[in-house]
C-alpha cells in the first residue's frame, strides 16, 4: 500500500508536465495552431464544463458513460467536464453563429476530460489541437482534412505515417441492403473493427445473405491499401448507398493525389471504428513508432441538426500528448531554450546589474538574475543546468570595477567589455533585438 | 532497411505448436528450451518475444510487438484494441464451469442465483453469469485453479480445459460451456498501416499454414 503522505498524491488520470515536458507540449501546440493559421482557421475557446444533457445530444454512449459529472450548485443540474469539443462547437455554430457566411474555419486548443482506462499516451485529461470546417458538403473539405493532416504530422517533424482513411456510409449501405436487426449489426460492426476473419465468417453463416452480399461481408476484413481498393470494392458492391460512397471516396482520393499525398494515405472499406460518430470519409493517422492513432477527424454532418440546425461540417484534431510520443519513438527532439542572459553581479549595490537587466529585455532578450550569494563556479554551473547563453559576471575578481565578464557557457569562451559600453549598444556585442520581444 | 517486425509468441502450451507453424513457414531463430526472452531471424527481419500468455495482448496493443500469438480464450477476457485477422486453428481448447462431483449430483444449475467462483478470467466469468441473472462472488487466482473447490476457497471453478483429464484426476465435473478457444494471430493496429507491406506479406504466409479442422 501507498504510504506517502496524501498531500503528495494525484489522483489516476492527470500528469504534469515539468517545465523541459511543458516546453515541448508548448512547442508542439504551436506548430499545430501555426498549421491551422496557415490554412485560415481562426481559435475558438470553449467552456470547461456545461450540461451534461447539452452535450450528451453530441455524443456518443460510449462516450457519454466517459464523462465526468458533477451538480451544478445552482440549478441542481448535471454538468459535465468536455469529453469532446466537437459537440460544443456544434453547438457554439448551431446557436451563435448560424447567421455567419460559410464556411467556417475554427480551431481550438484545449485539455478534454474522459473517465477510461489507460491507453497509449493517453490520461484521464489530455490535450487536443484540432479544427472544425463548417458550412461544406463537397470532397474538397473533406481532402483538407487529410491534407492539413499530412501537415501537421511534417510539422512535428514526424516520418513513416499513414492516414487511414475510410467511408463510414459505404457499410451503412450494406447493413441498409442485409435489412437486419441492430444487435447483429453490431456483431458485425464489432467483428469487423477487430478485422476478425474468423467470427465474422460465423455471422455471415448465420445471417445467410445473398451470395454477393456475404463475399461482400467476407471480403471486407481485406479491403483496404492503395488506390486498387476503390476497384476492388466497386466490382463488390451491389447497392446505391455505399456506392454512392465509394464514388465519393474515389473523388476524395483524387484530390488528395493533386495535393501530392497519395502515398501517405492507406483507403480502408473495411475500418468501421468511427462508424457510430462520422457521416462520411473519416480517418486516422499512424506513425511507425506509436501504436495507437495520433489525429483523427471526419464528416459529422448531422450533428449540427441535433443542435436544431442542419449544415454540413468535418474536422479532425491531434492528441498533444500521443504526438510528443510518437516525436520520442521516432528521435524527433524538441530544442529547449533557456534564457539568453544570467546576470551575476559581486556588488553589494546590483546598479549595474538591474538596469542591464532592464536594458536586454526591452531588447527581447530573456534574462533571468542569480540573486543567490554563492561562488562564481557554482552560479556558473546552475546557468549552464538552465541552458543559459551567455553569463554576464559584475564585480568579479577578473574585471574592473567599470567592467563586466561575458561568458558563453557552451564553448567557454570569455570576453571584457565595459560596462557602459553594452549598456548603451547592446546590439554590438550580442545578436540579440532581431527577434522581437517576448521571444527568449 | 525497414525496421524489424516483432513478433510476440506465448509461453506455455501454444508455444511449440506455434514454432512448428513458424518452421513450416522457413522462419527460425527460436530455442524455444533456451531461457532467453528475445531471438531474431534478422535475415527475414523478424524479432520474437516469448511471453507470458496474458501479457501478449499488452505488448501488442501498445506497438512494442508488431504482432502477437496469443489464445482466443485470452482475447475474450482482456479485450485488447488490436486487430484480429487469422484464426490458427491450434491450441483448441475450451472454458468451462467445474465444480465437484459431490456438489454437482445434488446441484440444478437452473436454481443458481448466487455462485462463488475461482477463476484467472474474471471479466469472462462476471458477462457469462450476470447474463444469466445469477450473481457472482469472484475469487481470483493466477493457476492451479482446480485446487480452490478441494480446499473450500470457491465451491466452483471457472478454467479451461483441453482433455478434462485435470478435472478428472481433481474430481471435478463440467457443468457449463463458456466458450471455445483456439490461438489467433493479433496484429497492433498501427503496425497494420505503417508496416503495411511486411505485415500483410506475413499475414498471408501464415493464411496458408492454416489447415481448418
Amino acid at each position: 500500500m501507498d504510504k506517502r503522505p496524501f498531500q503528495t498524491q494525484l489522483p489516476k488520470g492527470v500528469k504534469i508536465y515539468l517545465p523541459d515536458e511543458a516546453a515541448a507540449k508548448r512547442s508542439v501546440e504551436e506548430r499545430l495552431l501555426s498549421v491551422f493559421t496557415r490554412w485560415g482557421y481562426r481559435e475558438v475557446v470553449t467552456p470547461t464544463y456545461e450540461y451534461a444533457d447539452v452535450l450528451s445530444l453530441g455524443t456518443d454512449e460510449t462516450l457519454q458513460e466517459q464523462m465526468f459529472r458533477l451538480v451544478d450548485r445552482d440549478t441542481g443540474r448535471l454538468l459535465a467536464l468536455r469529453a469532446d469539443i466537437t459537440p460544443q462547437i456544434a453547438r457554439i455554430v448551431a446557436t451563435r453563429l448560424r447567421d455567419e457566411p460559410k464556411p467556417l474555419r475554427l480551431a481550438y486548443l484545449t485539455n478534454v476530460f474522459r473517465y477510461g482506462e489507460p491507453q497509449v499516451g493517453r490520461y484521464r485529461e489530455f490535450y487536443q489541437a484540432g479544427v472544425e470546417l463548417v458550412g461544406l458538403e463537397k470532397p474538397e473539405a473533406d481532402a483538407e482534412m487529410i491534407a492539413m493532416s499530412v501537415e501537421g504530422l511534417r510539422v512535428l517533424g514526424l516520418g513513416r505515417f499513414q492516414l487511414n482513411v475510410g467511408q463510414a456510409d459505404f457499410f451503412r449501405g450494406i447493413l441498409e441492403e442485409l435489412k437486419i436487426e441492430r444487435e447483429q449489426g453490431r456483431q458485425l460492426q464489432d467483428a469487423l473493427s477487430r478485422k476478425d476473419a474468423s467470427t465474422l465468417e460465423q455471422l455471415v453463416r448465420e445471417l445467410a445473405p445473398p451470395a454477393s452480399t456475404a463475399e461482400l461481408l467476407l471480403a471486407l476484413p481485406d479491403l483496404f491499401g492503395r488506390e486498387e481498393v476503390l476497384e476492388q470494392g466497386a466490382r463488390l458492391v451491389k447497392n446505391p448507398r455505399s456506392e454512392r460512397a465509394l464514388a465519393n471516396l474515389a473523388e476524395v482520393h483524387r484530390l488528395l493525389r493533386a495535393y501530392g499525398l497519395a502515398d501517405a494515405v492507406i483507403l480502408d472499406l473495411g475500418e468501421v471504428r468511427g462508424f457510430d460518430y462520422y457521416s462520411g470519409v473519416y480517418f486516422e493517422g499512424y506513425v511507425s513508432g506509436l501504436g495507437a492513432p495520433l489525429c483523427g477527424g471526419g464528416r459529422y454532418d448531422h450533428m449540427l441538426a441535433r443542435f436544431g440546425y442542419d449544415c454540413p461540417a468535418t474536422g479532425f484534431a491531434f492528441d498533444v500528448g500521443r504526438a510528443l510520443l510518437a516525436m520520442e519513438a521516432q528521435g524527433v527532439s524538441v530544442p529547449l531554450v533557456g534564457p539568453d542572459f544570467f546576470i551575476i553581479d559581486f556588488t553589494p549595490e546590483k546598479i549595474v546589474a538591474l538596469s542591464l537587466s532592464r536594458r536586454l529585455r526591452d531588447l527581447g532578450a530573456g534574462v533571468a538574475r542569480d540573486i543567490i550569494t554563492r561562488e562564481l563556479s557554482e552560479s556558473l554551473a546552475y546557468a549552464r543546468g538552465q541552458r543559459v547563453r551567455w553569463a554576464l559576471v559584475i564585480g568579479g575578481p577578473k574585471t574592473a570595477a567599470d567592467e563586466l565578464l561575458a561568458v558563453e557557457l557552451a564553448t567557454g569562451a570569455e570576453r571584457t567589455i565595459k560596462s557602459a559600453d553594452l549598456l548603451k549598444a547592446p546590439a554590438t556585442w550580442f545578436p540579440i533585438g532581431t527577434r522581437g520581444p517576448g521571444h527568449a | 532497411m525497414n525496421k524489424p517486425l516483432t513478433l510476440a509468441l506465448p509461453k506455455g502450451r501454444l508455444l511449440a505448436p506455434a514454432l512448428k507453424m513458424l518452421r513450416s513457414m522457413g522462419l527460425d531463430g527460436v530455442e524455444a528450451d533456451s531461457r532467453k526472452l528475445i531471438f531474431s531471424d534478422e535475415r527475414r527481419g523478424l524479432r520474437f518475444l516469448i511471453l507470458k500468455p496474458a501479457d501478449v495482448p499488452t505488448y501488442v496493443a501498445y506497438g512494442a510487438a508488431d504482432l502477437g500469438i496469443v489464445g482466443k480464450d485470452i482475447l475474450l477476457e482482456q479485450e485488447p484494441d488490436v486487430y484480429e485477422p487469422l484464426d490458427l486453428a491450434f491450441g483448441f481448447c475450451r472454458l468451462v464451469v467445474a465444480e465437484p462431483m459431490a456438489l454437482w449430483e445434488r446441484d440444478d444449475p437452473s436454481k443458481w442465483s448466487w455462485v462463488r467462483v475461482a477463476t484467472k478470467y474474471p471479466n469472462l466469468t462476471e458477462r457469462y453469469f450476470s447474463e444469466r441473472g445469477i450473481q457472482v462472488e469472484m475469487v481470483r487466482l493466477d493457476g492451479s485453479i482446480e485446487l480452490a473447490p478441494l480446499v473450500g476457497l470457491a465451491d466452483r471453478i471457472v478454467d479451461l480445459v483441453q482433455s478434462g483429464e485435470t478435472l478428472r484426476a481433481n474430481g471435478l465435473v463440467e457443468v457449463a460451456e463458456i466458450t471455445r478457444s483456439t490461438a489467433r494471430l493479433i496484429v497492433n493496429r498501427a503496425s497494420l498501416k505503417t508496416e503495411y507491406s511486411p505485415v500483410s506479406r506475413l499475414i498471408d504466409q501464415m493464411k496458408k499454414q492454416v489447415t481448418r479442422p
